[in-house]
């Protein structure tokens, strides 16, 4: 019987009643639904990074990812990338070189980042390879540079162009002829004016010292997530002898702060958000209370105990809540399908890359975050009895013989 | 043992500095099978005195006791069930839940005490039919009048069978014909039933048909006479 005069109290005013549970659906919906779009934006932009520029495992010199000195490199790469291979039979692994050298045209000399990697491999991995916007991508074993746009009208080269890239190493200087065989733009100022890509078997011959020298050697499997125990097996193999063996969130750790950093911000705008909405309930309660408190009188006067009064306020919150709570909940599920198949194409998300130097898809699609979504349910429908809960004490406390002689 | 005895009670309020004797010091007995009126003036303390001994209220001074139990000693959540048990009220007005039905209201308090759904729905629909309602068990108390209001509220009052029946000027808000239809059918439940009435009034008419006289008068009795 109390759960049908909690009901029936609430459809007395429907009007109040559809505006709190109301507010709860919206705040419910737009909480889903941006969850969804940033962490599911997130998943896919540090993924994009993560594959560009390191991989589920990535194994490098020791002590290159603290202090990023080019001289730190592997050896004997050949035989490293068979062993991580042999980890993981379907994943990829890519090798890379990352230096810094001089790049020079007949018209002007530019310093550089060159990332210097195995053409093939990088094309599946690499957004770079997708947002050429003249000639193409480059070859293995040929003299190929692929430069950003900013980078080829500084230099006045075009495709086809010959450039020189010079690289101080090993202290010595050397350099080659490179042919410009494609031009990238990203949108991002920095990656399209002092970066290039070069083919890693042709930079080596830059230094005749090192054998099969790279950076890093970079395993990457198929999904978002590695399975947990790859890094032990990968430290296992391949760990020691001057190597480091790095997770992709310890290889970029920049990239993790920065979503972590964002997320967390926007997570305290909405959780105030669901707050500012379980303060509508109790609102809502404390009036109905209000006019409702003769009959509470006599409801307690003929023998309602004061927490069975309790406990149908809190049960009248807790419905109302609850129905937001589903609605809401569904709404933003709803909502997220679009942004799940379609997403949205924001060209100016270049400046968002959260790694430099690499390109991310700028079309945005959110994800389903189920975990974090339902949390977000559980707040809400916490909140919103808490927010009947004062209410409720309120009632609880009413002497019968003030409550009657209101009227 | 009376049903209802109340031994020198004095009910004080403080109003500030200011303190109000409601009652100064009143002694009542009332017996099972009593219809009993409680007449006197406004401000007089016929509510208050209906109240202590329903165990809404504590008296300042002095006992009242119910069924033998002293509602003085007990804490708010025994009064609640000494309410709930053994007391019937009747109020003057809106005494209904209005989200409610006829049936669902009569049903209320038996559903506090816990009795299983499908007795409380018959003793409900039963005691409906007795005090002239039967047909209109699933009306809401505003598709009612205030005299049929008024007798689901003594459906309610008297379906747990309680020791006795308080009713804080029942009457005062009915027309003088479903006025007499009330007093009548109290009566006749007091006669037929055997219940227990204690009902406060200012109207000649419901005195007349009460059986004994309780005068109050600033906050004492002034008289209480039993008819033969
Ligand atoms: N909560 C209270 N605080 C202060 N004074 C009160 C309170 N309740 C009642 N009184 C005072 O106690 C006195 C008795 O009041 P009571 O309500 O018992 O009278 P009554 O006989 O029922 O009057 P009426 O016929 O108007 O209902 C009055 O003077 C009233 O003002
Ligand atoms: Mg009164």
């Amino acid at each position: 019987m109390l759960l049908r005069m909690a009901t029936r109290n609430l459809t007395r005013r429907p009007i109040q009643s559809l505006l709190a549970s109301g507010a709860v659906a919206a705040g419910m919906t737009v909480c889903i639904w941006m969850t969804n779009f940033q962490d599911g934006s997130w998943i896919s932009m540090l993924d994009d990074a993560m594959r560009a520029s390191a991989g589920h495992v990535v194994v490098q010199a020791d002590g290159y990812q603290e202090s990023k000195e080019s001289d730190l490199m592997l050896e004997g790469t050949d035989a490293l990338a068979k062993e991580l291979q042999a980890l993981e039979p379907d994943g990829v692994v890519l090798r890379r070189m990352f230096i810094e050298g001089l790049l020079a045209s007949p018209d002007n000399t530019v310093g550089i980042a060159v990332n210097a990697v195995e053409p093939d491999l990088e094309k599946g991995v690499n957004q770079i390879s997708d947002k050429l916007v003249e000639g193409e991508w480059m070859t293995p074993g040929k003299r190929h540079v692929v430069i950003g746009k900013r980078l080829a009208e500084k230099l006045d080269v075009t495709v086809k162009n010959k450039v020189v890239l010079t690289l101080a190493a090993d202290g010595e200087i050397t350099g080659l002829p490179f042919r410009v065989s494609g031009i990238f733009e990203t949108g991002n100022v920095r990656t399209d004016s002092f970066f290039a890509l070069a083919p890693l078997d042709i930079v080596q011959q830059l230094l005749p010292e090192r054998s099969e020298p790279a950076t890093q050697v970079a395993l990457q499997l198929e999904a978002v997530k590695a399975p947990s125990d790859l890094i032990e097996r990968a430290t296992a193999a391949v760990g020691g002898e001057g190597r480091e063996v790095l997770t992709w969130q310890e290889a970029l750790p920049e990239a993790v702060a920065a979503a972590k950093l964002d997320k967390s911000f926007t997570m305290f705008i909405w959780a105030v958000l669901a707050v500012i909405v379980s303060v509508g309930i109790l609102n809502l309660l404390l009036m109905s209370l209000f006019q409702r408190t003769r009959e509470m009188g006599v409801m307690m006067a003929v023998g309602m105990r004061p927490k069975d009064v309790l406990r149908l306020v809190v049960l009248e919150g807790a419905m109302l809540g609850l129905a937001g709570c589903i609605v809401g909940w569904s709404a933003g599920q709803l909502l997220t399908i679009p942004m799940v198949t379609t997403g949205i194409d924001l060209a100016q998300m270049q400046d968002a890359a959260p790694v430099s130097n690499v390109a991310i898809d700028t079309v945005i699609k959110s994800r389903f975050i189920w975990a974090k979504d339902f949390g977000w349910f559980a707040w809400f429908f916490v909140l919103t009895v808490l927010g009947a809960l004062w209410p409720a004490v309120r009632a609880g406390r009413l002497s019968p013989v003030e409550a009657l002689r209101h009227s | 043992m009376s049903i209802v005895s109340v031994q020198s009670a004095a009910r004080y309020y403080d109003d500030g500095p200011v303190r109000v004797e409601a009652l100064k010091g009143v002694d009542l007995r009332i017996e099972a099978g009593e219809f009993a009126a409680l007449m006197g003036p406004s401000g007089s303390g016929k509510t208050t005195l209906l109240n202590l001994i329903g165990g809404l209220d504590t008296p300042t001074k002095g006992n009242v006791s119910v069924d033998g139990q002293d509602i003085g000693t007990m804490d708010r959540g025994a009064r609640s069930d000494l309410r709930r048990d053994r007391i019937g009220f009747i109020f003057q007005s809106y005494n209904l839940v209005p989200v409610l039905t006829a049936q669902e209201n009569t049903e209320f308090v038996m559903m506090l005490q816990g009795v299983p759904p499908k007795e409380r729905a018959q003793r409900a629909k039963e005691t409906l039919a007795s005090v002239g309602l039967a047909g209109m068990e699933h009306r809401r108390p505003s598709e009612l009048s205030g005299g049929q209001q008024q007798r689901v509220a003594v459906a309610r009052a008297i379906a747990t069978r309680p020791a006795v029946v308080l009713a804080d000027e029942p009457t005062a808000n009915l027309d003088s014909e479903t006025k007499a239809d009330l007093i009548a059918l109290m009566r006749r439940l007091n006669e037929d039933q055997g219940v227990t009435f204690l009902f406060s009034t200012h109207d000649p008419e419901v005195i007349a048909a009460a059986r004994r006289v309780i005068r109050l008068k600033d906050g004492q009795i002034a008289s209480d006479e039993t008819r033969a």
